[in-house]
């Protein structure tokens, strides 16, 4: 897909995208990344590296844990996984996120609907 | 939880990995894969930088590298820096030094067991408001009732009185009345002799006549008299046996020389009223101990409670009981609170002056940084940053001061104790307060030098800088600082000219004769207490002495004296009015006057210039005109040599009226003394015959060969007459020696803040001028292209900082002797002559200000004109 449709990240989302990648099980860096960009629809831009200061920024919150393991390919990777501070963070922050959302949506549809009133 | 860059390395390697593999499947060509990847992942760089400064070690790792660039910047320039530490300790050494004793004195209590479980009882009394204040104290009843209290043990009381020890005892010496439980309260346990008080013996009012003293008291008053216990001694007239004596490192509310005695014997020491029987007399105070869990509070609680009890005994009293931790700050009313911003002010100053100059220290080398900084605002580096490690340098050198003053903090209490003899004790081995202070004044200090350099540095126009163009006018504040050197200058030369003066006076202590024999003759103070003697036994007591020492072996010539030199208490007093016969009162000539028996002068020989000395057996007879003898100076002024034709001039023959009308025939003239200030040639002097019936009088007794010996038979002869006088003998010399050590001290204190004084100002000077030089070395440039000779520079340099140091010289002159007239009048009742108008003093002081000021400035001077002029324009 070309650059020029990927949409930049507003600050912030990124770690809340991680987290909720996270929250199936454990992942390695680049499965997080890859997730992100599949799950997205290839539209939400990871620029790979920009990842890991937000996994640092994740784990010294306390929000993930990691650990080394081995990866599909068995090679040494570190995994990453949810913490229940994490959880319930990711509760809050998707909740606040939907309702943002729904605001800012029914804002922008707006003038439509009155256009059809 | 902290991660190594190692492992998030392996990471990322290993992330980029997985992506070319991803690619790879995808159907990239190996180099194809490997490109995309890296697109992907972004710069690597960026990442890395990222995470460093996410790592929660970050901080500490810019703080090394900080205090590494710091440091190696410090000792890159060694003298800079070893003036900037000197400064900062002299201003953070000062601040922490008072602040211990301070400490010492006004927040800690005086007590060195556990001072945490100490209660001290501050009761307020208030009341009926027209009777007078009660003293904060206790009654011995409330006293009684106090120990009452379930949080509190060892509840002790005592109170303070005075008391002659023997019978000839001039000085009242300090009486702790205490209860019997006073020592251990205080944490001492073993006596250094005897025993301590028993319970028993704080039983009944006046039933034990029992006294412990001091270690030095034991040593000064009784030669340290191992013989002492079980002896009798009178204290105010009454007889006390001795039971110990307390060690000298035992210091309770009473350090040096005491008596301790138990409370129920407080009679003799109150004007003999028995305040057991008058038990709401309030003269008591009370400490105690906190009882396990229980605290201040808890304490207070209760003994309110209790006092309530008490004050229905007393009607219209009411009592408000506080209990603190015995510091004098925490007694309620204690004035404390207006002192403390006053010394907190002073001390404030000096900090600020010291971090002033330092300042000015490191302004000069800020501006010269001012390239560098532009650098590395250029290549991304932060203000914030920047900062940061601006602050760090001028923190690391405030650190090393501080820990210099930490040492003086410890040095504090032997200090003191060195310098104020007979000192109270308080506690003044710094402890955690004196530590957080230190510390907090330390980064203060660090923070006021470091900031206006820092700003300085960060303060550039960016492309100017770079360019070179920047800094050709500064110092807007220039006026500012030239007050402020001026003002070092003024305060350097006061304190210097009071040193001068100080070191002068002591040196004509050692260096003057004063014109009589100081070294072979002993001063044998004499006191008679009058009851028990009568006039008769007490002059009979006189003349047997004066027999005996005369007979000792060695002793040469025995004399009396009302005033002997060099040792009036009350120090020179106005003199007496002399008139010649028929001449009004009120005309005549104020002379000292000193009556002595007739070897007077042969003891002390003392020359006769004209005429002869008394006689042998000569005693002045009522109604007759007794002889006198004069000295040079009371002849020259009362009868001048060049007196009006007619009028006899010869001294002798010539009459003389005291003030009480009394006559008297001048017989002889004495050379004139330096007996009554050091070094100064004594007024004029009228020496009086003394009647063999006088008593009260000094003894002195001129010897062969050592003193010691001569001495002690003396002692034992004053002994076997009477065991109760114990007086100090010593030679002349032996007084003036020790009043020349004391005023040495004196000197040393002024010498040592004259010496801080002159090194803030000399430090201050240089730092202003090598700041402004460093600013002109563009003009300094201009100037030697268009010809300027070296010397010219130097000149205009020297020039520009000449004006504060010669204001703040006339200023400090006028201040200089305004202070010393100041000092010589609160002087005026000792021996010491201070010569006020000493030119010398201020003339040697004044060059030595100027020349120091000169050399600061030569050196940035000298560094300005060996600038090459090519270099110095290219450079800016």
């Amino acid at each position: 897909m070309p650059d020029a449709d990927k949409i930049q990240l507003l600050p912030g989302t990124l770690e809340m995208l991680v987290l909720q990648t996270l929250i199936f099980g454990p992942r390695h860096g680049h499965g997080i990344a890859t997730t992100i960009e599949r799950t997205s629809g290839e539209v939400l831009l990871v620029d790979h590296g920009s990842l890991y200061p937000a996994l640092q920024r994740l784990e010294q919150a306390g929000l993930i844990a990691s650990d080394w393991g081995t990866s599909e390919h068995n090679r040494r990777a570190r995994f990453y996984k949810l913490t229940r501070a994490g959880r319930r963070k990711l509760a809050a922050e998707t909740g606040k996120w939907e309702k943002v959302v729904r605001a800012v949506t029914g804002v922008l549809r707006a003038p439509r609907e009155q256009e059809g009133a | 939880m902290s991660r190594t860059n190692d492992e998030y390395e392996e990471e990322i390697r290993e992330h980029i990995e997985m992506e070319v593999r991803d690619n790879l499947e995808r159907g990239m060509t190996p180099a194809e894969a490997r490109r995309a990847a890296a697109r992907t992942f972004g710069n690597p760089g960026v990442v890395r930088q990222k995470l460093r400064e996410g790592g929660p070690w970050y901080w500490l790792e810019t703080l090394l590298k900080d205090v590494r660039y710091g440091l190696r910047l410090l000792i890159r320039s060694p003298l800079l820096s070893c003036a900037t530490v000197l400064t900062l300790t002299l201003g953070i050494g000062i601040n922490t030094g008072v602040f211990t004793v301070l400490n010492g004195m006004l927040l800690r209590a005086r007590v060195d067991k556990s001072p945490e479980t100490f209660a001290h009882l501050s009761p307020q009394y208030s009341g009926d408001p027209g009777q007078p204040a009660l003293p904060p104290t206790v009654s011995v009843m409330d006293y009684r009732a106090y120990r009452g209290a379930r949080s509190l043990h060892e509840l002790a009381a005592w109170g303070i009185g005075n008391s002659t020890l023997g019978q000839d005892d001039p000085v009242r010496w300090l009486v702790m009345l205490t209860s019997c439980n006073y020592f251990s309260l205080y944490g001492l346990d073993q006596p250094r002799l005897g025993r301590l008080f028993r319970p028993d013996e704080c039983a009944t009012p006046g039933a034990a006549p029992v006294v412990v003293l001091s270690e030095e008291l034991w040593r000064r008053r009784f030669d340290a008299d191992p013989q002492i216990l079980g002896s009798v001694i009178r204290l105010n007239q009454q007889p006390f046996t001795v039971i110990g004596v307390t060690p000298a490192r035992f210091s309770g509310q009473l350090k040096g020389p005491g008596i301790y005695v138990p409370y129920t014997m407080q009679a003799p020491f109150y004007g003999g009223r028995d305040f057991f029987r008058e038990s709401a007399m309030q003269w008591l105070t009370v400490e105690g101990r906190l009882q396990p869990g229980e605290t201040r509070a808890s304490a207070q609680a209760e003994l309110n409670v209790i006092a309530r009890q008490q004050d229905r005994l007393q009607p219209g009293r009411k009592t408000t009981v506080f209990v603190t931790n015995g510091s004098f700050a925490a007694e309620p009313s204690s004035g404390v609170f207006w002192m403390a911003p006053l010394i907190m002010g002073a001390l404030t100053l000096i900090l600020l002056l010291a971090s002033t100059n330092v300042t000015m220290l490191l302004l000069s080398r800020a501006a010269a940084r001012q390239r560098e900084i532009a650098i590395r605002l250029s290549l991304g580096a932060t203000r914030q940053r920047l900062l940061r490690m601006l602050l760090t340098e001028s923190l690391i050198l405030a650190s090393v001061a501080g820990a210099i003053s930490a040492w003086i903090a410890g040095r504090v209490p032997t200090t003191m104790e060195k310098m104020i003899v007979g000192m109270p004790h308080y506690p003044m081995q710094p402890d955690m307060l004196v530590f957080a202070y230190l510390a907090g004044v330390t980064l203060l200090a660090g923070a006021m030098a470091g900031m206006a350099p820092a700003a300085e540095s960060l303060k550039v126009d960016l492309t100017a800088s770079l360019k070179g163009q920047e800094s050709l006018f500064g110092s807007r504040r220039s006026r500012t600082r030239g007050f402020l050197i001026g003002a070092q200058v003024a305060m350097s030369l006061v304190l210097l000219v009071g040193a001068a003066l100080f070191v002068r006076a002591e040196f004509t202590i050692f260096s003057e004769n004063p014109g009589f024999e100081t070294r072979q003759v002993l001063l044998i103070p004499l006191r008679i207490p009058l009851p028990p003697y009568t006039p008769a036994s007490a002059a009979a007591f006189y003349r047997t002495l004066e027999q005996r020492v005369r007979a000792l072996p060695g002793v040469q010539s025995v004399s009396f004296a009302s005033s002997p030199p060099f040792s009036s208490d009350e120090g020179i007093g106005p003199g007496e009015e002399l008139r010649g016969p028929g001449q009004p009162r009120g005309t005549g000539l104020k002379a000292s006057v000193n009556v002595v028996s007739p070897d007077f002068f042969d003891t002390l020989r003392i020359p006769i210039v004209r005429g002869r000395a008394f006689r042998e057996g000569e005693t002045p007879v009522k109604g007759t005109a007794s002889p006198v003898v004069v000295s040079e100076a009371f002849a020259r002024t009362m009868w001048p040599a060049r007196a009006p034709l007619g009028q006899g001039n010869d001294p002798l023959g010539q009459a003389i009226q005291d003030p009480g009308g009394d006559l008297f025939e001048v017989v002889g003239v004495a050379r004139d003394l330096k007996s009554e200030r050091f070094g100064a040639v004594d007024r004029a002097f009228v020496y009086f015959l003394r009647s063999p019936q006088a008593f009260g009088d000094t003894m002195m007794a001129r010897f062969q060969g050592d003193s010691v010996p001569i001495q002690l038979a003396v002692r034992n002869l004053i002994r076997e007459m009477d065991r109760e006088m114990l007086p100090r003998i010593g030679t002349i010399q032996t007084a003036m020696d020790n009043f020349a050590a004391l005023f040495w001290k004196m000197a040393e204190m002024v010498l040592f803040l004259g010496a801080v004084a002159i090194v803030l100002a000399v430090v201050g000077i240089y730092g202003v001028v090598a700041f402004a030089v460093s600013r002109r070395t563009r003009e300094m440039g201009i100037r030697m292209a268009l010809g300027a000779t070296r010397a010219d520079i130097v000149l205009s340099v020297i020039a520009s900082g000449v004006r504060p140091i010669l204001f703040g010289l006339a200023i400090g002159l006028l201040l200089a002797l305004a202070g010393a007239a100041a000092l010589s009048r609160a002087l005026r009742a000792t021996p010491i002559g201070l010569d006020v108008h000493d030119p010398i003093a201020y003339l040697t002081v004044s060059l030595l200000l100027v020349s120091t000021a000169l050399a600061a400035m030569f050196g940035p001077a000298l560094r300005a004109a060996r600038a090459d002029p090519s270099q110095a324009l290219r450079q800016e």
